[in-house]
Parts: C-alpha cells; structure tokens; sequence
C-alpha cells in the first residue's frame, strides 16, 4: 500500500466494491444476451408494424362452389379514392396523378381539393385494384383509399342459412361463411415502405411488397341440381299447405355428405335485412341444424331397428292394437282411435301404429335406449362443420317414467333436430353405420391446388348389415303399400321410407291444431344413395305427414332420379298395380267410408271429429291404385 | 516501501491506459451520436451533424478541462470544497430563476449559456465529491459515530433535494447511490448504512407515489406494450431496437429506430443504438471498456498518496460506474425509464466536459502517488 492513512480495511472495502459491480455488469450481460441473441423475435415481431407503413391491398376472400364447381358465393374487391385535404402538399401533383391514372379532368380535381372546407373528398368510387397500384406508385401525400368488399351470392336466397352471410368488416358471421372464414378469408397483402414514426417515407428506404394470399375455394358437398330440386318444390309446398315453414335436408345416407338444404321462409343473401335484427336473427337460423322438435312416427324407424338389433322382436312379430294402450294408469292413444286389430311388425310400421312402439321400446328398455342415442351422437355432438349445432333435447335418464318411455317409441317427449333424424334414419339403412355429417368437401387454392379433402367419417357402427336389410324392406312396404304411399314415384319402385305427425307443445302443452308433419325417405332400397326429410311445420288443413309432406318428398325424388344416370340405366320396370277410379265419400258415416274403401283394397286416414265425411283427398274421380291412402275429413 | 506503478512510461507519470480508455469510449460516442442523430438533426435543425458539432465541440472543452485538472494539484481542491460546493447550490438554485432557467419536457434543469447549455446537476455530483472527500478523509475517527457522517447526509440530501424538485429523478438515485459509496470508503459503519437504507427506500416510494407520471413509467415498466403509444413507448422502441441488434448488429448507422421512434436516441437511449448498431458483441465491447475504465481508476485510488486522493478517484469511478449501469438498465429494461446519460457517450456537452475534468482530476491522483520514488 502506498501509504496507510486509515485503520479500517480500505483493501476490503475497494474489493466489495469490486464484486458488487462485477455482479451487476453479468446482470446486464446476460439482460443483453437474452434480448439480442436468445429471444430477438419477440420484439421485433411487436415492432415491424410500427416502422413499416401499409398501403391497402386486400385479400380476395375465397370462392364457395357446390360439389360439381357451381359457384354459389364470390368476392369482388373495389376500392374508393379520396383525398384529405389536411395531408395536401402539392395540390398540383395530387390532381395531375389523379387525373392520369383515373382518367378524369385535371382542372376538375384542382378544383374539388383545394377547396378546404371539407376535410375527405371522394373523387371516384369502385375502382380496380390495378389502377391503385398505378396511382401508389406515384404516391402524392393526401390521397387515401377505403375498401369495398363485396360478397356476391349467385342465386340470391337460395342455401341463405347454409352458406351464412359476411359483416361490413367481410368476416363470416354465419353459417359455413363463418364456420371456414380462416380459410375463405386469405392474408392481406401489404406494400411495406419503410417510414418514420410521422409516416414520412424514408428517402432510401427498400420497400417490400407482398402480394396478397386470397382466401381459399371451398367445395362443398351440396349438389346445386338438387338443392334447385328441393328448393322449387319446397316453395310450392309453401303455397299448398300454408305451412308457418317447411324444410327439407338430402343426404348420401352412405357417407354422410349433405345435398341439399333449405329451409322456407328465406331471405336474400344479396339484400340482407340487416336493419331487422330480430327478423334477421329468425331468417337466418339454419333451422335444421340448429333446432329440435318432437319428430313423431318418423322416430318409429329407428325404434324399430334397435329392437331388431336387440332381438327383442321379429319382422313377423304380432301386436294388438285396440286404439290404445293403458300404462301406468295412463292412457296413451293410438293415431286410430278405432284401433289397428292384430298385425305384424311389418304391417305396424305401414299402418303407423302408435301401440305397436310402445310395446317395443318397453321391451327394449331405457337404458339400452339411451345407449342408443348416445352412441348415435343425439346426447352430445354430431360434429357437423356447422356453427351452432344443436343436441337433442332428452329427459334425464332418472326422471323418464313408463309412460314417457312409451311416447318415446313413437318420437314424442324426445327433441331432435332434422340432422340428428338424418344421422339416425340414415344409420338404419346404410348397414348401421353413423358417419359424421358434412358441409365440406375439399378446399382449393385460387389456382387449384388441392390443400384438404374431406372423406367419410364413420363415428359408430350400430346396427347390423341384416337389420338393416330388413328395414330398408320394411320401410319400402311402408311407400309401397303402407301410410308413405303420396311418397311414391311412378316409375321408380326404389323408394323407402317413413311418415310421421307430431303435435307441437308451446309452454309445456300441447298447442291445439298445430302439427309438423314429415316425411323421411331413401332411395335406392338395396344401396340407398339419397336419404331425403321433409317437415311442414304447422300446415293449414291435412296435417298428415302422409298427406302433406310424403308428396313433397315423392316430387323431389323424381326430379333427382331423372337427373340420375345409374338410377335410370338399373331400374326395373315394376308397373302392375290396378288403378280404379275414387268415389264420392262425402256424407258418408265413418264406418260406412271405411267399408267401401276396404272392400277396393284402399287405405284411409281420419282427421277432425265429425260424423260424417266432410271432403276427401284425393278428390272424388281422381285414379288411385290399389294401397293408395285416402284422406277422410270429418268436420 | 515497495515499488508499485513501474512501467516504462512510469517517468511521464501519465496514466496513458486511463487515457487511451477515455480517448476509446470518446470516438464510440462520437460515432453513435452522428449514427443516432442524423436523421432527426437533418429533419428539426436542417443539418445533419447538429448534434456531432455539439458533442466535438463538448469534448473540446472536456480536454481543455481533462488537462488543467491533470497539471493542477488536486490537494489544492481541498480547500476549494466550499467554493464548489456554494457554486453547485447557487447554480441548482438559479436553475428556478426564469430567464435563467430552462424548461424541457416538463423538468427545469438548465441553465441557458445563450450558445449552449449547462446542466447544473452533472456539476453538483463532482462537488459532491470533493467535499464528501475532503470531510472524510480529515475526521477519519469521527465517521465512525453517526454524528460524525452526519454533515455528509446533510450536504447529500440538500444536492438530493434540489435535484428531485427539477425534477431529475435518475441523477437524485446516483446522487444517492454516490453519498452511500462516499461513506463506504470513508469507513462509516456498516449498521449507519443499515439505519440508513430503510428510510431512503421509503422515501423513495413516497417519491414515486407523490408524482402521478412516476407511477405510470413504473407500471409501463412493468408491462410496456399495455400502453406502448404513451408512458412505455420509449420502452417499447428501446426494447425493440436491443432486439433488432441480434448478435453482431445491423451495421454502423444501420439502425432502423433512429427515425424518430426512438426518442433521444442520441442521449439517454444511446446504448439502444450502440447495441441495434453493433449487437451483443459490440455491446460487450462498450461494456468492457467502461468496466476496464473503472478497474484502472480503482487501482490509481488503491496507489493513491493520500486519503483524500483515494476518496477522490474512487467517487470518480463509482460515480461513473454507477451511471453505466443505470443508463443500460433503463434501455434493456431492468430498472424503469429514467433520463440519464451515458459517461463519455451521450450527447450532452456539461455531462462530457464534468466527467472528462473528474479523469482529469484521477490523472492527477496517479501522479502524485509517485513522489515518494
């Protein structure tokens, strides 16, 4: 030590000086370290933004195209061009680049801008991306564009609920639009000029210029043929019957693609009623996805395929019917007061017959029930590509009492929507096979590319290949011969199927005289390729689903099997039926009706509480053929 | 006695690493000024070596003073104490006198030279020196009570108070952080620092919530993108421009955050540039020299021929240590934004010509420890 000026340790505490700043100086090294060299990312990610200065390039959003390149939705992006007149700094170029690249009056423009009063003139409105990639390119301070996307619909309302509809900012808001809007949307491109923090382009600044993706093509599995099939005859069914709505889905039972879908009353996709939020609300919902009601005998078929599958009945099975059945102490009643007499399964099924289903799903039981629909997907999720699918609406397991059970049986007090029918009916008779249902079917880029491909998904395996074959004969009796009859298509002896009327409850109660009626029916029988369903709901009149919406369903089967090759080149010419011409029933008692339509081999139906035959369906001297159902008002 | 300090310039009796350090850390400044200031001196003053001319100019003086103190007895400073110590409390004070003061950003911490400005603040923390040198280095026994160190607290907590109504936040914490390291070397015991430190910390909260804007800086500290278009802005784009500087750098004059999103990217934020410029490497150069610098310093105060010379270059080092490592705290985002130049570095012309006559003043201590040879 130089010298000694002091008793306490100088050395000591030099030295903890020392160690203490070294500390520190490896603190801010290891600080430095990990922002430049271990984690550099993060920040500069947050700031790229901020020292590069986007101009507008906007993404196209993607097409959507039916399943054969139909397209059913495009964009078209334009631009308006405005100028601030705050940001003005050369009046004069501004208009001269204006001019030129618009085509319009440089004097004109001039004028318009320097007049200071408003702060953003418009000096034209729609016009191409190209031509504001000419004016950037001479970029005059003061010039500013805003977007307009605009999302075209090719046929106005049709799939309205399906295909859904963009907001102002051209995200999906509903429906499949919304569903996909990561793939239909693309990335924006940007034309990054390297600015200031005040926007001010740097003099030798490199500019980097990405071109915008453009959003995806989706293809869906809809089949534009038959989606303009069902909406047309569905528009019709509208006027005859008066319904409050009507609705109609088409599935491939075989792999769980949806055809078609639509539900009445629509709206324009085009013309959106966006000022009538509630009215929209209600147009808009895809009710087929989204809401459940009581399905009725329609549910029969797939209560009857579990008790096959479960052995607890077979096809020659017999069950008396007297017009009710008493369980518990309830009386439940059969569709025909009078009662269907003994019969067998096959015929119980034809005829509908409400006790028939209460005695099965009671030998079934509850718990193998729910089994059942669980597997089927009704509990919990069916796992459409769809926004806002529905489950269905089940008592709980522990509050089901006898009674309710036998309702179930013939599909009151269960709540399904139309796709939960669809998944099920179409598992009864496509070998007992639940596939998941789908929207989509590929996606595409702009030029082609393939970039995903749906395929079936098979989620259960429920019934066997021989239940199945069974029903898909028992169900073709029931079009051939039982309450489906309106359903069949001459020509065409491949129809399968199932009718169903269910009373609507509104506040816990059945609402009086308000019924859906549906039907729901497959065709080929040996390897069925359409599955269709359709439901009126609340129909003014006839309310049988056997009158009102077997019909629906046989015209929309014909028009699809006239566009079907293979249908056509397989079909067996099946036409031996008598036809006979119908009587007057009118004032006729219903005993003495019944009678005479028995003795010709016709089928009846009894609407109303009346004495005598009021009207009929069909009307007087129409030609029926032997089976065919007659309608008896008694009113 | 031993012989220590023989090398083969010993006969100059010129520390010529000390200097050649200085002389180092003087061009990387010189070289980041101009690189962090271009753009925007171009853009406000319409000359885009504003800022450099300011900062030679700076540095011209700084060697002016840098030499008078290398030549001029630094025992003789002892009985100057009192003059710079009445010089620094009548030039904070003047500091409040309008005309004479000068408001910036909402803080008075100018004087207005008319040609150039002079911050009274860099000048007090030297006084702070000689006198806290000269006071302990004579009562050496005294220290050892607290009443003893008490004429140390007092003239530290009135240079602290006059700082703190500026308002300067950063140079009361080194002022501070300066008074605490001035006791240390003076042999104040430890359980006065322990007495001490609790009451400081606590006014130090009280300082923070008694002004609202220091409360936000902390919290955008905390979480600088919640609000990274106002109090963690400078936060955000010091961050950023570390960030961008990645291993070796984007190149001198390269950096991105000079234009204009950096604000004083050529004073306080500095390092930023330096570090978005040059990357860690360059980095870890800067702070090489800077910690070599203090090593030197630190020896010169060990071989120092008295007390007070001791003192005197060990608050040198202190104080310029202390300020390094707040300044590049601040810009990698350690302690909270506090505006504080980095020695030899930032532009500022008081802070380069203070901290050039305190090496000076260093230079001389080395020289007179070798009388005795």
């Amino acid at each position: 030590m130089a010298v000694k000026y002091s008793s306490y340790s100088m050395k000591k505490r030099l030295l903890a000086l020392c160690v203490l700043v070294a500390f520190f100086v490896c603190g801010i090294t290891a600080r430095i370290f990990y922002l430049q060299v271990l984690n550099n990312d993060y920040y500069i990610k947050k700031g790229l933004t901020e020292w590069l200065r986007d101009l507008p390039l906007s993404a196209n959003r993607g097409m959507i195209t039916d399943r054969n390149g139909v397209v059913l939705a495009s964009s078209h992006t334009t631009y308006d061009v405005y100028v601030k007149s705050a940001d003005v700094e050369d009046a004069g170029s501004v208009s001269k680049v204006l001019a030129e690249s618009l085509s319009l009056d440089y004097e004109d423009i001039y004028q318009k801008i320097s007049k200071k009063s408003q702060s953003e003139i418009k000096i034209k409105t729609n016009i191409e991306k190209e031509l504001v990639q000419q004016i950037l390119k001479n970029y005059q301070s003061g010039i500013c564009f805003t977007i307009n996307t605009n999302r075209n619909y090719a046929y106005d309302e049709m799939l309205c609920q399906i295909l859904g509809f963009v907001g102002s900012d051209n995200v999906g808001k509903t429906g499949i639009e919304s569903f996909y809007n990561t793939y239909l949307a693309g990335s924006d491109g940007l034309k990054l000029v390297e600015a200031d923090l005040k926007g001010t382009t740097l003099a030798d600044s490199v500019t980097y210029y990405e071109n915008p993706i453009n959003g995806l093509n989706l293809t869906l599995t809809i089949d534009f043929k038959i989606q303009e099939i069902v909406e047309n005859r569905l528009k019709q069914a509208m006027l005859e019957t008066g319904a409050k709505s009507v609705s109609c889905m088409v599935t491939d039972p075989g792999s769980g693609e949806i055809l078609a879908v639509c539900t009445l009353p629509s709206y324009n996709l085009n013309d959106i009623p966006r000022d009538d939020m509630s009215k929209l609300n209600l147009l808009s919902r895809a009710a087929t996805i989204t809401d459940t009601f009581e399905p009725g005998s329609t549910f029969k078929a797939i209560v009857t395929a579990i008790a096959l599958e479960e052995g607890v009945t077979v096809k020659t099975d017999h069950f008396y019917c007297g017009g009710f059945r008493i369980i518990n102490g309830v009386t439940i009643r059969c569709s025909r007061r009078t009662g269907h007499g003994s019969q067998s399964l096959e015929k119980g099924l034809m005829n509908s017959c409400n006790c028939v289903f209460m005695d099965l799903i009671q030998k079934i039981g509850l718990r193998k029930f729910y089994d059942y629909l669980n597997k089927l997907g009704f509990s919990g999720s069916l796992g459409i590509d769809f926004p806002g699918e529905v489950s269905a609406v089940l008592m709980p397991e522990s509050l089901v009492t006898a009674p309710d059970l036998a309702r179930m049986g013939f599909g009151q007090t269960i709540s399904l929507s139309s796709l939960h029918m669809m998944v099920g009916v179409g598992s009864v008779i496509n070998g007992g096979y639940v596939y998941q249902p789908h929207f989509i079917k590929d996606i595409h880029t702009e030029t082609g590319q393939l970039i995903y491909s749906r395929s079936a998904t098979i989620k259960e395996n429920i019934f066997s290949p021989e239940t199945s074959r069974i029903m898909r004969e028992m169900m073709f009796s029931v079009v051939d011969k039982g309450g489906g009859r309106y359903a069949k298509v001459d020509g065409y002896n491949i129809i399968g199927g199932k009718t169903g009327t269910a009373q609507k409850y509104e506040n816990n109660a059945i609402a009086e005289g308000k019924y859906i009626a549906s039907f729901i029916g497959f065709a080929p029988i040996e390897k069925p390729k359409y599955l269709v369903y359709v439901t009126v709901d609340e129909p003014q009149g006839a309310y049988y689903g056997g009158i009102v919406a077997a019909p629906v369903a046989g015209d929309i089967f014909k028009q699809i099997f006239e566009n079907d090759k293979d249908i056509n080149e397989n079909l067996l010419g099946n036409q031996n039926a008598k036809t006979i011409e119908l009587d007057t029933l009118i004032g006729m008692t219903l005993t003495s009706a019944a009678g005479y339509l028995k003795e010709k081999g016709l089928d009846y139906l009894i609407q109303g509480n009346g004495d005598y035959v009021s009207s009929q369906i069909p009307a007087p001297g129409v030609m029926v053929s032997e089976g065919d159902i007659v309608l008896l008002k008694f009113e | 006695m031993k012989i220590k300090n023989k090398n083969r310039l010993g006969k100059l009796r010129f520390n010529f690493v000390l200097f050649l350090l200085m002389l180092a850390l003087l061009i990387v400044g010189c070289v980041f000024v101009y690189s962090a200031s271009f753009y925007s001196s171009a853009l406000i003053y319409g000359d885009k070596f504003f800022f450099l001319k300011k900062q030679v100019l700076g540095i011209i003086v700084g060697f002016v003073g840098f030499f008078f103190f290398t030549f001029f007895d630094y025992k003789k400073l002892e009985k100057l104490r009192w003059v710079f110590l009445v010089a620094s409390v009548i030039l904070l004070i003047l500091v409040f006198v309008p005309g004479i003061g000068m408001t910036n950003y909402g803080a008075t911490r100018w004087i207005n030279l008319k040609v150039t400005t002079l911050q009274p603040s860099e000048i007090a923390k030297f006084a702070f020196i000689v006198f806290s040198s000269s006071y302990l280095s004579k009562s050496a026994e005294k220290v050892k009570s607290f009443k003893g160190i008490l004429p140390v607290l007092i003239v530290g907590a009135l240079f602290c108070l006059l700082i703190i109504i500026e308002p300067n936040m950063s140079i009361t914490i080194c002022m501070a952080l300066l008074v605490g390291v001035m006791m240390m070397f003076g042999g104040a015991r430890l359980k006065h620092f322990l007495m001490l430190a609790v009451p400081a910390v606590l006014l130090g909260v009280v300082l923070i919530i008694s002004a609202p804007y220091r409360l936000k800086r902390l919290v955008a500290f905390i979480d600088p993108f919640a609000s990274s278009k106002n109090e963690g802005f400078q936060l955000v784009q010091s961050l950023l421009a570390v960030s961008l500087g990645g291993m070796f750098g984007s190149g001198i004059f390269n950096s991105r955050q000079k234009y204009l999103f950096l604000p004083f990217a050529e004073s306080d934020f500095i390092f930023s540039i330096i570090a978005e410029e040059i990357g860690f490497v360059g980095s870890l150069f800067v702070i090489t020299l800077f910690v070599l610098l203090f090593l030197v310093i630190m020896k010169v105060a060990k071989n120092a021929d008295s007390k007070f010379g001791f003192l005197l270059a060990a608050g040198v080092g202190a104080i310029i240590i202390i300020q390094v490592m707040l300044n590049i705290s601040v810009v990698t985002g350690l302690v909270p934004p506090t505006g504080l130049p980095l020695p030899f570095i930032s532009a500022g012309s008081t802070s380069i010509m203070i901290f050039m006559s305190m090496l000076g003043v260093v230079q001389n201590v080395h020289r007179q420890s070798y009388k005795f040879y």
